[in-house]
């Protein structure tokens, strides 16, 4: 060690020095305190003996000076003083020594002091080497997770949540966050709504998030059934977590047209269908075990269908609304929520109230979970563009000529949803693009109509009530379950023509037809028949049927846009 | 928070004290994970248990895991109504026996 001695008195002086340097040690020497503060400015010793008593600058200055000025630095300062009195001890401790060493010279002593000192100082510089070590990976470690950061949030983006009716808080606790919200504008119109809460937060449930988010897009704009989507998600994450590693999720598929919804809630608090005409609140608890826990099989996905009717909102909260915590740490708790809720519902801001009494419960800590919680509502000021237009207009690419057959038997029937496969072969079919909302809800509703009404012989009429539309699926879900004969067979033929094309759609089933003559009565009439058709006699410009209503032929012509075609 | 654990022939008993989070990570798993043999039953013992988060969720898993997974016999016990609660919400109880 370099060890500076300052004091005034030469033969001390002397004895000191011939005592440290037997130890090995390197001497700078100063005979007052102006030469001390010196030989310090010029390179600061890793010891300093001092002498209370000098002229000049006496050491107790010098030594408040010392820690002033290097008190970003480990120097010690030994007090050499023939002062016994507690005071002057004090006054030594005081003014900034770590030690004191007392006239006369004890040279077993010092040497036991300065080896002391000695050891502590190499302790600081390990632990000022690895503090500085741990705030180089830190900002490593940062820059990474904000450059990781931006990829993530392209994945996991914002979607629909920006749309009128839908209002949202995410309060992310660390730069990933473990609650993922997504939203989804179906292709038919309405909404798919996904809250998920992955174990933890940070990379690892980032991480779960990004495979996640992607299948709720990519499998919603292709149109997918919502328990086909849950499916996908919980084989997935299955898959890729941990055993230990989940996410708690609720996912709702609304359908503003028909104010229905379906929905499910995996792990995660009560949801809560809220009525502002009535004030009233629905909870909708948790019926599922986490995501990506059990395989498919096991875990059994039942969506449940409900009505969402006009005047209603649906809101769902992760747990870190409940467990959010004011400072003296009280949670927010299910009873402020519910209140908050109550309160905001027939004014129709329930999630302004919760909003704003959770402000007081953000006290940021460590181990706080995710805030996150959205209202979608179904209230009749907000516009809802059924068909959204579509932007994309597309040349004359892909087939031109074409026709897919598809025969489905009772086990695809059960299994197996044909709508995205031939939505994907429709869609590549050049600009009929364009017209997919369209085509898509000719589609559906023509093979609806052939399994549920045809083949499963489900009555219509039930779905006129809110207790019968549970019972209309219930039955559904039975049937189908039990389907041992049967077939809906769908045959689609394309042909271009000069200015667009048309397309030719045939369902068939294994059903007893129905009186398809009543259907035209009620929709010339515009009422609302249970089969979807008035819907189809405006979009499409033919509707045929035969073999007593169980085959249906649909003629869908459309036009070529050429506003951006080059 | 402590773990503690007690081995008879057949079973093994593991008893969480206070909150029951990350913080037990490496307590709980040590009650199992060095056995010599593995015991029929495992028992968790949650009387003394005030909290419980997500991450103690995700240990009961990796215990059920270890315990066999679907054939695995895990009793989750003497639960408070707050804990009660988190597990029903997660739907526990299809996969653990919760008394």
């Amino acid at each position: 060690m370099k060890i500076l001695i300052a004091e005034d008195n030469f033969s001390d002086r002397l004895i000191l020095k011939k005592i440290i340097e037997s130890q090995g040690h390197e001497v700078l020497e100063a005979e007052d305190g102006v030469q001390a503060l010196a030989a310090c400015n010029e390179a600061p010793p890793d010891l300093v003996l001092l002498d209370a008593l000098m002229p000049g600058i006496d050491g107790f200055e010098v030594a408040r000076y010392l820690k002033k000025q290097y008190s970003a630095h480990y120097l010690p300062i030994i007090f050499i003083t023939s002062l016994t009195d507690t005071e002057s001890l004090v006054k030594c401790i005081e003014s900034g020594g770590d030690d004191f060493f007392t006239k006369p010279f004890n040279q077993v002593i010092l040497n036991a002091k300065i080896n002391a000192f000695q050891r502590a100082k190499e302790l600081y510089h390990t632990v000022t080497e690895q503090k500085n070590e741990i705030e180089y990976h830190t900002q490593h470690l940062l820059q990474e997770q904000r450059v990781a950061k931006r990829i993530f949030d392209n994945i996991a983006h914002k979607g629909a949540l920006d749309e009128p009716y839908i209002r949202y808080e995410v309060s992310p606790m660390s730069v990933f966050n473990g609650d993922i919200l997504l939203a989804a504008k179906r292709p038919l119109g309405g909404l798919n709504v996904f809250l998920g809460d992955f174990t933890g937060h940070g990379l690892a449930a980032a991480i779960g998030a990004m495979p996640a988010s992607d299948i709720f897009f990519r499998m919603t704009t292709k149109g997918f059934e919502l328990y086909e989507i849950i499916q996908e998600m919980n084989t997935r994450l299955n898959s890729v977590l941990p055993t230990g590693y989940f996410c708690c999720a609720a996912v709702a598929e609304i359908d503003f047209d028909n104010n229905s919804m379906k929905f499910i809630n995996c792990g995660l608090p009560d949801a809560y269908i809220i009525n502002r005409n009535t004030g009233e609140l629905e909870s909708l608890h948790s019926t599922h075990l986490p995501l990506g826990i059990l395989d498919n099989d096991k875990l059994n996905v039942q969506i449940d269908m409900r009505p969402f009717k006009e005047g209603e909102s649906l809101f769902i909260c992760s747990d870190g609304v409940i467990e959010a915590e004011d400072d003296t740490n009280q949670m927010f708790g299910e009873h402020r929520l519910l209140e908050a809720l109550k309160e905001g519902a027939t004014s129709g801001c329930a999630f302004e109230q919760v909003h704003e009494r959770l402000k007081p419960f953000h006290r940021s800590r460590e181990q706080a979970d995710d805030v996150t919680y959205i209202e979608v509502k179904n209230h009749k000021e907000y516009e809802f563009d059924v068909f959204h237009t579509v932007d994309e207009v597309f040349s004359k690419a892909g087939p031109s000529d074409s026709t897919i057959e598809f025969s489905l038997g009772p086990n695809s029937l059960r299994n197996f949803n044909p709508l995205p496969v031939l939505t994907q072969h429709l869609m590549s079919i050049g600009n009929l693009r364009s017209y997919r909302t369209q085509v898509l809800t000719i589609l559906t509703e023509l093979y609806s109509n052939a399994l549920e009404h045809g083949v499963l012989g489900l009555n219509s009429e039930l779905k006129k009530s809110a207790h019968g539309f549970a019972e209309y699926y219930r039955q559904r879900e039975q049937r189908l379950k039990s389907l041992q004969q049967g077939f809906v067979n769908i045959c689609i033929s394309h042909l271009n023509e000069s200015h667009g094309g048309s397309l030719e759609i045939i369902v068939e089933d294994s059903g007893k037809g129905f009186d398809y003559q009543s259907v035209k009565v009620q929709s010339s009439q515009d009422g609302l028949s249970g089969r979807g058709y008035p819907l189809i006699y405006r979009l499409a410009d033919s509707l045929e049927f035969s073999n007593n209503g169980s085959r249906v032929k649909v003629v869908f012509k459309w036009k070529a846009r050429r506003s951006t075609e080059k | 928070m402590s773990v503690t654990s007690n081995r008879t022939d057949n079973e093994l008993s593991i008893k969480v004290s206070g909150k029951f989070d990350f913080s037990c990570h490496q307590d709980f798993r040590a009650t199992y994970e060095d056995l010599s043999d593995k015991p029929d039953t495992f028992v968790v013992d949650l009387s003394e248990t005030t909290y419980l988060d997500s991450s103690a969720l995700g240990m009961l898993l990796l215990l059920r895991d270890f315990a066999g997974g679907d054939s695995a016999k895990v009793v989750i016990k003497n639960c408070n109504t707050e804990i009660k609660k988190i597990l029903a919400i997660s739907n526990f109880e299809q996969l653990f026996d919760i008394q």
